[in-house]
């Protein structure tokens, strides 16, 4: 979401459909983070236009350098990075539509991730990779869902594979995908 | 009894989980309940009830003392249910301020509070042991193992009560008694 960091004007919202080999990461913060087990709160995704970043030209220790800066930036001392959850465009789709491995407690979603660079504003800096993933009820993107459930959250969240950082952002350990491990592969 | 205190009444108090009560009348049961404890000597006062540092009408200052005085018994009566480490999870994530992620996360509301406490009052069979984590719109939501080493979670918000395992995907209206006997077959 960009509620408070609008979209740049040279890059209007949503005209760019990231492709399904982009990888994207997702920041979790110390409010959804399971200790212990290193991977973030099944909610994560409940959220409309959940914020991504692209890493594909970054790499990952850049691209969470970039997360971190975005969530912890100056004047905002009391939030912290825990993780960053890393997952492929064509397995957000799968975990939204494939009848397998895990059962699926409803209709499918549709789940397509937006180019959705930001600009800096009121201190926050400027995110050329940014993203959001917006959630259809049909493959044609015409129905927008407002959100996605719990029960598809849960599953993208297993779905992540979970690099749990410091307070410096260094990557201090990796938690692979639960129930999707090897269907990214297939 | 809305606003009085009911002296003498050291149990646990059933009517702060009954339905069909305003938040803040359950709120007020709340702090009577605290009260009641604090007499008995089971519970010192509370650092966590503070009086506005702001300057405020005074009418308007009497309420939001009133909601930080009655989220601090709903903690109390939280941690009764829980382990140490869920507790003082829970008293962590209720002192998170409004845009806790950065992209306009509300903080915890009282309402979502209360209705976890309402849940934990009526549902036995919780393990104490739970991982809690705050939600996008100020909902609470938590997770734990079931017997088949499955997963279940639950937010619970100021109007409903979400539940998803592998094979639900579910939203309970407060006080739907369905949500109590679905759990109990789990």
């Amino acid at each position: 979401m960009t509620s408070d960091s609008s979209p740049d004007e040279k890059y209007p919202a949503r005209q760019v459909l990231l492709a399904d080999d982009e990888i994207v990461i997702r920041a979790v913060v110390e409010e959804e983070w399971i200790d212990g087990e290193n991977r973030g709160s099944p909610s994560i995704f409940r959220r409309p236009n959940t914020s991504m970043t692209r890493i594909n030209s970054l790499g990952l220790e850049s691209g969470i350098a970039v997360v971190k800066r975005d969530v912890e930036w100056s004047g905002k001392p009391a939030r912290m990075l825990r993780g960053a959850g890393e997952i492929s465009v064509s397995l957000l789709k799968i975990v939204g539509r494939a009848p397998v491995p895990a059962p699926k407690p409803g209709a499918c979603i549709y789940l397509e991730v937006w180019e959705e660079k930001v600009k800096a504003k009121d201190g926050r800096p400027a995110n050329d990779h940014h993203a959001e993933i917006v959630a259809y009820d049909d493959p044609e993107r015409t129905k927008e869902r407002s959100g996605i459930s719990l029960g598809y959250s849960r599953m993208l969240s297993k779905a992540l594979r979970v690099h749990a950082v410091d307070a410096s952002g260094t990557i201090t350990s990796v938690s692979e995908p639960l129930d999707w491990a090897n269907v990214d592969k297939s | 009894m809305a606003g009085t205190s009911a002296f003498g009444n050291t149990s646990t108090s059933v009517s702060i989980t009954t339905t069909g009560r305003g938040v803040l009348q359950r709120g007020y049961d709340a702090v009577s309940h605290f009260w009641d404890l604090m007499k008995a000597g089971w519970v010192g006062y509370p650092s966590m009830v503070k009086q506005p540092s702001c300057s405020l009408h005074p009418a308007l200052a009497s309420v939001l003392t009133m909601e930080v005085a009655a989220k601090a018994a709903y903690l109390v009566m939280a941690s009764h249910k829980l382990s140490q480490r869920s507790a003082a999870r829970l008293l962590r994530l209720s002192r998170s301020v409004d845009n806790w992620d950065g992209e306009g996360a509300k903080q915890m509301t009282i309402s979502a509070l209360a209705n976890f406490v309402g849940f934990l009052e009526k549902s036995p069979n919780v393990p104490s042991a739970i991982d809690i984590f705050l939600g996008f719109y100020g909902e609470i939501v938590t997770s734990w193992k079931l017997h088949d080493g499955s997963t279940l979670d639950m937010s619970f918000g100021e109007h409903q009560i979400e539940l998803a395992t592998d094979e639900h995907d579910e939203i309970f209206p407060i006080g739907d008694s369905d949500l109590y006997r679905l759990i109990a077959e789990l």
